[in-house]
């Protein structure tokens, strides 16, 4: 009996190997690297592909979100855009949340998005849109910092960022 | 932070009426240093910015410290980190263009200005 059992077993973890391709959206969700994204697609999107901050600053440990940072070049006022990525979370957790201000729902490629500001305080200006990727959620973030008044609005450029750069998520499942 | 200000924008006026006098090298390497401390700020600011909203997730359940320090205080009032940020920005703003008195005009070769200095400067 516990020769057949081992057998059964040993032929189910067999099964899983031979159809992993298929199976694979039952394992653990890879987060989506937000430094992956190339020089070519950060400079043909506006940003100076010379500029790109990997991760959090030294002291600043956020286990749930990985984080790479580009700026605008100083024509287009230096703006951040940080692109966030988590598989802990979801784009229903910032839609849910009623802290958020200015909330909105769109669609960026054939995905679901939500857009916010989040209004902390008048010396930054930002705007927001929460990406849905199978691995769970990218976000992108465009921060006006330093008490500059944004030449343009910053929920459009947000937009225009995540517009040019969904192709680079990971797909859809089809 | 307002006291700041106002003392460096005092020094501004001694400088403009040619009380307060810095050489040209020194005052371009302040100046410099003032822009890339601003640019550190600056991203320091971003960075609480986002934190705050990611303190919305309940995602800091450890570091306690850090919460306090870039996102509790971050959801309005007056001790927010972006803002006490940005009163750091002003002050140094206000340095810069302290120093950028002694060398800014006569570096962009606008010999009007520069004349306009001498004409000012120390008898």
């Amino acid at each position: 009996m516990r020769k057949a059992l081992a057998m059964v077993v040993a032929g189910v973890v067999l099964l899983v190997g031979c159809g992993g391709d298929v199976e694979g959206t039952a394992v653990a969700r890879e987060r989506w690297d937000p430094c992956s994204i190339p020089d070519e697609a950060i400079e043909a999107t506006g940003l100076d592909p010379t500029y790109r901050d990997v991760g959090w600053d030294e002291g600043i440990v956020v286990d749930d979100w990985a984080l790479c940072t580009y700026r605008a070049p100083a024509e287009r006022q230096s703006y951040f855009l940080s692109v966030f990525s988590s598989n802990e979370h979801e784009v229903s957790d910032a839609r849910d949340d009623k802290r958020r201000l200015n909330g909105r729902d769109l669609q960026i490629g054939d995905r679901d998005a939500f857009q916010y500001e989040s209004g902390v305080s008048d010396a930054v200006q930002d705007c927001n849109i929460f990406v849905a990727v199978p691995t769970g959620v990218v976000w992108f973030a465009v921060d006006f910092a330093g008490g500059i008044e944004p030449r343009s609005d910053p929920c459009g450029i947000v937009r225009t960022h995540a517009t040019d750069l969904e192709h680079l998520l990971p797909p859809l499942p089809r | 932070m307002s006291e700041s200000t106002t003392y460096w924008q005092s020094l501004a006026d001694a400088a403009d009426q040619g009380h307060l006098f810095l050489n040209e090298a020194a005052a371009k390497a302040c100046s410099e240093a003032c822009s890339v401390y601003i640019d550190k700020l600056i991203e320091h600011q971003k960075t609480a910015r986002t934190l705050a909203d990611i303190d919305g997730f309940g995602d800091f359940d450890s570091g306690q410290e850090l919460r306090d320090l870039f996102a509790a205080k971050a959801v309005g009032g007056e001790d927010n980190m972006v803002d006490v940020l940005q009163s750091h920005i002003d002050v140094v703003r206000e340095m810069q263009v302290v120093f950028k008195k002694f060398f800014d005009s006569t570096d962009a070769g606008d010999e009007d200005n520069a004349a306009d200095i001498a004409a000012r400067g120390p008898k």
